[in-house]
């Protein structure tokens, strides 16, 4: 066991760019005297080990190299630098659709397709039936392939590459296309091929579908391995990142709040910090569950006359508001010209993702804001487990066997018509 | 690259592409690299033809109708209109000459049109099946060669119509006429090469396609495909230097002209069709392969 099937060292693929194409003739010409082209590295310094049966999911940014690993990977184009080593049948679907030619019929195509990568004329027609069947094209199966929709050629090529019983797949977004009914079909195949042993990878914009199907997976950043590990982990790391680029917009969640009318010295924010609750030592990551409690120093100069009090948020990256809280809706008073407040969270119920954390100071009546205070490093929660979303809530789940929904009347079996089976109740422990 | 077998496959991509020596060595490995891929070649050549006669009203006949009708052009025009004749001490029968021009030309046309049809074609065909270049590992040289093959069915087809013709005027065959596929081989090298070369740099410089096509006109007309090649006496020996002049030349010897002391069988012919295919193959697969790594990046 723990064979390698995919095994990559030090791949590099490097593009050369012309402006013009008569560029290219005068650099051939030129015999390496003088440089037309600009230079352009779709990959570097890749490395991979991928056991057999092992499922792993790329992701990243479109124009990150992805297509150029997996194209290099199925031997279609060659790499720059370095070597891959593949183990066992390949068999691929690069390009959606792509490779069939319009005048023919989806039978003749098939044929075709399956002789390309790489199989015997025999095997294929042995798998034709299958194919047929799978694709569920009907009639359409021996018409030519123009009087196809997309949908219908994307299902006709899932079908020849996952009919051909490959050894490696290389899976490059596919899923776009193609209804929810067939789109499971594929799931459902993809992992009958991944316990039968099946070596996958899956290149994918959809993280759901990375973190149900594959075990590990690479995020390719600028041609490079920007992260690596466990599917859920990765995934994290780079929708955290995805949405950090959008440009945050704090300002604007407090524009909202009108800013209380203008004195000569308003109360203000010190400082704040992000601490483990109860200790001193600051934090920037934790795990959901972890306590963090936010510190907040403040400073009011008139405390008669303007009176105070403070809300605490939580920013994600990309401006979602996910919770604030306030003295104001808590009654809390803030007394005398200088004080800190302590926001403590004992369990954090924020799943993955990049969050600001942020305080304002508002008037008595929490109407106006006399300041801001946006904290310097944001707080990176780092989940484990599969949830997806923002938050993980406390939640049960039940299942009573035989249950109809209300009002619904028992089809005949008048025997199975009892009393619903006693409930299972599973709990799972919030953290 | 992968290979249909029972055991497990191994296919590892380098980074370093061979030297010239090795690459020169590989074009003689291709005979065993088409038959490793017969299959893929099979689908490619009834692809091929399918693709260009299937659906059409007259389907399979196309390839019979097109040499037919390109003779009939060139039969019309060089002897009907301009009266040309075949006239040459080398024919015993002078009262023969008329219908005889007519096979001669018809001789030619059918192996031109091959060469050029093949040559032609394969220019542009890395770019117009980019798509499966793209997308499936296989070796890229059995488009161009696939192309060659489905010409070849063309030719065959048109060598049957031609056998008929010639039985049905009363020509008789010569027992040298065996010697035809000797003939073809070369050629068939030849055109390999030429086709190699020009699909190859095409995905580089697509100037390529556009120069060929002018460049394949120029060719015919350099060719003795409706002209003597005892017209251009005096020009030696800058006609004979086209491999193409030998095709034909040979090709009709060996069809056409009975065996005297007035015409040997063309070994020597042969020998230079032969000579220059397997120059030319060795060259044109050579920049084929040189240039074959970088082929998906340019399409």
């Amino acid at each position: 066991m723990g064979r390698l099937a995919v095994e990559a060292k030090g791949l590099g693929k490097r593009y050369k760019l012309f402006d013009r194409p008569s560029h290219r003739l005068l650099e051939s010409l030129a015999g390496g005297r003088r440089r037309w082209h600009r230079e352009h590295w779709a990959l570097r310094d890749i490395d991979l080990a991928l056991e057999r049966g092992h499922t792993l999911g790329v992701i990243g940014s479109n124009g990150s190299g992805k297509t150029t690993l997996l194209r290099i990977l199925a031997g279609v184009t060659h790499p720059t630098t370095g070597e891959a080593r593949v183990e066992g049948r390949v068999s691929s679907l690069l390009e959606l659709g792509a490779g069939f030619h319009s005048a023919f019929s989806g039978r003749e195509n098939v044929r075709l397709a399956g002789t390309l990568l790489g199989f015997r004329r025999s095997e294929v027609e042995e798998r034709i039936a299958w194919i047929e069947d799978f694709s569920e094209l009907g009639d359409f199966f021996d018409r030519p392939v123009r009087t196809y929709s997309a949908g219908m050629g994307m299902r006709l090529a899932f079908s020849v590459a996952l009919a051909v019983r490959p050894d490696v797949l290389l899976i490059d977004e596919v899923f776009a296309v193609g209804d929810m009914h067939f789109q499971k079909k594929c799931v459902d195949k993809i992992f009958d091929l991944k316990r039968s042993g099946c070596t996958i990878l899956f290149c994918s914009h959809s993280l759901y579908d990375v973190r149900q199907i594959c075990d590990d997976a690479i995020w390719v950043r600028g041609g490079k391995i920007a992260g690596r590990g466990d599917a859920i982990t990765v995934t994290n790391d780079y929708a955290a990142f995805e949405r950090s680029l959008e440009p945050l917009d704090v300002e604007k969640t407090f524009e909202a709040i009108p800013r209380a009318p203008g004195e000569r010295e308003l109360p203000r924010i010190l400082e704040a910090r992000l601490h483990a609750a109860g200790e001193e030592r600051e934090i920037r990551e934790i795990l959901p569950g972890d306590a963090v409690e936010v510190r907040v120093w403040y400073h009011n100069p008139t405390p008669d006359r303007t009176p105070i009090h403070l809300g605490v948020g939580y920013l994600r990256n990309d401006s979602t508001l996910c919770v604030a809280d306030s003295t104001e809706f808590e009654k809390v008073r803030l007394p005398g010209r200088e004080g800190c407040v302590v926001h403590r969270v004992p369990r954090v119920r924020l799943l993955s993702g990049t969050f600001h954390v942020f305080a304002i100071l508002f008037d008595e009546r929490g109407v106006h804001r006399y300041d801001q205070f946006i904290l310097r490093e944001p707080l990176v929660v780092r989940s484990r487990g599969k949830e997806v979303g923002l938050f993980l809530q406390d939640h049960e789940w039940s299942v009573r066997p035989g249950e109809r929904p209300p009002g619904a009347r028992a089809e005949g079996d008048a025997d199975r018509a009892g009393e619903p089976e006693e409930a299972q109740w599973t709990s799972r422990p919030s953290s | 690259m992968t290979t249909p077998s029972s055991e497990i496959p191994v296919h590892v991509v380098r980074a370093r592409t061979p030297g010239l020596l090795r690459r020169l060595g590989e074009t003689f490995r291709f005979p065993a690299l088409a038959g490793r891929h017969r299959e893929l070649l099979g689908a490619f050549v009834r692809r091929d033809l399918a693709s260009r006669f299937q659906g059409s009203v007259l389907g399979a006949a196309w390839p019979l109708v097109q040499p037919l009708l390109l003779f009939g052009l060139f039969y019309f025009v060089f002897a009907k209109i301009l009266r040309m004749k075949y006239e040459s001490a080398r024919l015993p029968d002078p009262e023969f000459t008329n219908t005889f021009f007519g096979v001669w030309l018809f001789l030619g046309v059918l192996l031109w049109n091959a060469f050029a049809q093949t040559v032609g074609r394969a220019v542009t065909c890395l770019l117009e099946q980019g798509h499966l270049l793209k997308k499936a590992a296989f070796p890229s040289e059995l488009l161009p060669f696939s192309l060659a093959l489905a010409e070849g069915v063309v030719l065959l087809v048109g060598f049957a119509v031609f056998f008929a013709v010639m039985l049905a005027m009363g020509f008789p065959l010569h027992p040298k006429a065996l010697l035809l596929p000797v003939l073809l081989l070369g050629t068939l090298l030849f055109v390999l090469g030429t086709a190699f070369a020009v699909a190859a740099c095409n995905v580089f410089v697509r100037d390529t396609a556009n120069f060929v096509a002018v460049g394949l006109l120029f060719w015919m007309f350099l060719t003795p495909v409706f002209w003597q090649p005892e017209y251009v006496a005096g020009y030696e020996p800058w006609p004979m230097l086209n491999p193409m002049y030998h095709v034909l030349g040979a090709a009709r010897d060996l069809l056409l002209f009975p065996v005297d002391a007035q015409n040997p069988v063309p070994l020597g012919a042969i020998g230079i069709v032969l000579g220059s295919g397997i120059v030319t193959f060795v060259v044109g697969y050579t920049i084929f392969l040189s240039l074959r790594p970088r082929f998906v990046d340019e399409i």
